[in-house]
């Protein structure tokens, strides 16, 4: 248990400073955008109408998706700005997540500021006119100071939301304290999870408190206040600043959002840092992001799967004997998109139609087709993609499936409903540690529905080229069975004795350094 | 010599609304002069056709001889004191801040009116120690005369009130009353108020002019209000005769409540 503590503790300057660098970055931008288009509007109803009511509705699109929205806006842009400029935009990390938060930031800023220039007292309006104000004397002298706490209270609610939104940024591949939240939901670390919560609502509590001190300055025309809060979040900013200032690495390490993926991904950072490489990892990436990310060269290195990139990516739906497949991935990916495909590291992860072996016996299911013929009293989990990817179509047509139900789940709750038996089967990972410590069976695929899943080392851009890189992750090639990564995995992802995916890659490193001479590929 | 405030044949419509015919008006150096009539009768819009809070649609308004729109309007503004029932002080500034503003405005430098400040409070009635209160610290009666001096700080000549003692309660309006008046002697202002209550008018002025619908209904001495036949002029000052004269009866019997 307190070793959980020490590995999450370990992580929090760098999960802390990116998560302040982004929250304040959004916060400051939103803020210099708010203001003046609040002074802009606050005499103009129309104006009013039209901004507010843009700034509500982005305010409606769930925060998650807003971020996950930016990355596709920044791929097309990206496209436009190298056409006509020559250069391209990060499609992934810091730049997507700091314009959704600033989008998701702006309405209580803007809110509280028109709110505050159009409250403003008809008797002081119009003693200002009788005083003989012009419109900008007006303006400086009595609007905006009188203005000015009202649109601090906003920028004050605004901070608490966007520190606590920024946790979304994780599966764009920006760290943020939601690293401890994603990473900790699918190894089922709930002291991860936990400590990324606490972590995340201590920060906002302590911004809060110090832009409530800015606020009543503003409210009181007292400077000291105002200085002294202003000052400690400076300095907050500067520290975070300061922790991913000598943070600079050379290649960018990916992973999706499972913990095979996590150990993999830790596994190639070790290997990396043994050979004096520096690297960072992007992890919980979605499918399709990381892919994409690879090929735009935000991503240099990470593990993906033959049946994804050959149905998804290359969107074929033939199924051409194993080696072939292997090899036409390998040619299209290097002509294609420019990605090497280092090789195989030794085992498949399926996806495969997985039940308890206990209630499979009872009904005389074997294979998918068996499990057909019942399927229309079954209820049938997937994890969060499968239902909308290709392998899906593939075996529901294959085999005519036809289930009573459909849920979907994030992949640890998936296996827990599968043996809590609120779902009869799911869409498991063959190389997923609890099929065997939770007596379950992948049901054979006879019609071959359903493609291999070699694990693909890929590697791009200038990794693709560096020699030191190559010599370090080769050793990986064909090293890694089924056996030995089920059993990471299951360290990682069972109840008690858990490890962090850092502590099962080592594992991994051991049992090849063991094996001694590892096979070349 | 022309008069100070002169109004010509000023007009002021809404779109179809008439809310000013034709008013004619000439208020002479150190006059007071009520404008005083039923309330949607276009009193306060007459007042602020002076200082251009109003832009009048017809007519012409003349300050000391030289028509208004011809001033930069902020300038006519500094040039005239504004006194109204809303008060409106600045909340976020404190007394001395409110009652220097309009120095200020001309350029004045913060520092050099100190001693403007505790002058015009003075001159309110106002101890010293108020000028770094703010005004939500202060009475209803209070905050009026900050309001007061904040008019008086660019030396004003002219000098307009709407309904100043309106939100005030009867002591406080009678100690604010003969203030103002005093003020207007020892200033040699020339003042236009605006009221509804004819015996503060009575009171205070030296003519009262009766406004019904927009236009001028009756204009005289408070002795030539009293002993008008007109009806709207009599219906006005009624009240305050019944008043009167229930009070001295009851001066007279020299008992409380004179319920009979």
């Amino acid at each position: 248990m307190s070793d959980q503590w020490f590995a999450a503790l370990a992580l929090l300057p760098e999960y802390l400073g990116q998560h302040v660098l982004l929250s304040a970055a959004a916060l400051v931008i939103a803020t210099l955008v708010s203001l003046p288009t609040a002074l802009l509007v606050a005499s103009r109803p129309t104006g009013r109408t039209i901004v507010l009511g843009l700034a509500r509705l982005v305010q409606t699109i769930p925060g998650l998706a807003l971020i996950a929205l930016f990355y596709p806006i920044l791929l097309a842009l990206s496209g436009v700005t190298q056409d006509r400029f020559g250069f391209s935009l990060p499609t992934l990390g810091f730049l997507p997540a700091l314009l959704a938060l600033t989008v998701f930031a702006i309405l209580p800023i803007l809110q509280n500021a028109v709110l505050g220039l159009t409250s403003i007292a008809p008797d002081v309006i119009e003693a200002s006119d009788a005083v003989g104000m012009t419109r900008r004397q007006r303006l400086v002298l009595v609007d905006i100071p009188l203005a000015a706490p009202i649109a601090m209270a906003g920028v004050r609610t605004s901070a608490v939301w966007t520190i606590g939104a920024a946790t979304l940024a994780t599966p764009v591949g920006q760290t943020s304290l939601g690293n401890y939240i994603f990473s900790g939901l699918q190894t089922e670390n709930w002291v991860f999870v936990l400590f990324g919560c606490l972590a995340a609502a201590m920060l906002a509590i302590v911004a809060d408190s110090l832009l409530a001190l800015v606020e009543r300055g503003v409210a009181r025309r007292r400077l000291r206040p105002v200085i002294a809060g202003v000052v400690a979040l400076a300095i907050g900013v500067a520290a975070a600043g300061a922790t991913s200032l000598h943070r600079t690495s050379t290649y960018v390490i990916a992973a999706k959002n499972f913990s095979e993926q996590f150990i993999l991904a830790e596994l190639i950072g070790q290997r990396m840092r043994a050979a004096g490489l520096s690297s960072s990892t992007k992890s919980g990436l979605g499918s399709a992001v990381i892919f994409r990310a690879l090929a735009a060269g935000d991503v240099d290195v990470y593990v993906d799967y033959s049946g994804t990139l050959w149905t998804n990516v290359m969107e074929r739906s033939d199924m051409p004997p194993h080696q072939e497949m292997l090899s036409a991935i390998a040619q299209w990916m290097k002509r294609e998109r420019g990605v090497t495909v280092l090789g195989s590291l030794g085992f498949q992860n399926a996806y495969g139609f997985v039940m308890r072996r206990q209630r499979a016996q009872e009904l005389g299911i074997t294979t998918i087709s068996d499990l057909a013929r019942h399927a229309g009293q079954m209820s049938f989990g997937a994890d969060l993609e499968f239902t909308v990817r290709p392998e899906w179509q593939s075996a529901r047509n294959a085999y005519s499936l036809n289930f009573r139900s459909i849920r979907t789940f994030d992949p640890t709750l998936m296996y827990r409903a599968l043996t809590s038996g609120e779902a009869d089967v799911i869409s498991g990972f063959t190389s997923d540690g609890r099929i065997a410590a939770s007596d379950l069976i992948v049901l054979d695929d006879p019609k071959s529905a359903i493609p291999p899943y070699d694990a693909l080392l890929l590697v791009t851009g200038a990794g693709a080229g560096d020699s030191r890189l190559l010599d370090a992750l080769k050793p990986l090639i064909g090293a890694i069975d089924i056996e030995t990564m089920r059993s990471a995995n299951y360290a990682v992802d069972r109840d008690s004795d858990k490890l962090t995916p850092a502590a099962a890659a080592q594992m991994i490193t051991e049992k090849l350094t063991r094996k001694d001479a590892p096979p070349t590929p | 010599m022309p008069d100070v405030i002169e109004l010509d044949h000023v007009g002021l419509r809404f779109g179809s609304q008439e809310i000013l015919r034709e008013i004619s008006l000439r208020v002479a150096h150190n006059e007071f002069v009520s404008i005083v009539g039923p309330s949607g009768s276009g009193k306060t819009s007459l007042l602020k056709c002076v200082n251009r809070l109003v832009e009048p649609t017809s007519g012409l308004v003349s300050i000391d001889g030289s028509p208004a729109r011809d001033f930069k309007v902020e300038d006519l503004r500094r040039s005239i004191g504004y006194v109204f029932q809303g008060i409106g002080l600045f909340p976020h500034m404190s007394v001395a801040e409110n009652v220097s503003i309009t120095p200020r405005l001309n350029g004045a430098d913060a520092s050099a009116t100190g001693s403007v400040v505790a002058d015009l409070l003075k001159l309110v009635e106002l101890p010293a120690a108020l000028a770094a209160r703010m005004p939500h610290e202060l009475s209803g009666g209070q905050r009026q005369r900050v309001g007061i001096a904040r008019a008086l700080a660019a030396k004003p000549r002219i000098m307009l009130m709407d309904e100043p003692f309106g939100a005030l309660d009867a002591v406080t309006r009678e100690s604010l009353g003969h203030s103002v008046r005093r003020l207007h002697q020892q200033l040699a202002l020339t003042t236009l108020m605006v009221t509804h209550d004819m015996m503060e008018a009575l009171l205070l002025s030296d003519r009262i002019v009766v406004l019904v619908d927009g236009a001028i209904r009756f204009d005289g001495a408070p002795a030539e209000v009293l002993n008008s036949d007109d009806d709207v002029v009599a219906s006005l000052v009624a009240v305050p005769r019944r008043s009167a004269d229930r009070i001295s009866d009851m001066f007279k019997r020299g008992t409380g409540a004179g319920h009979e």
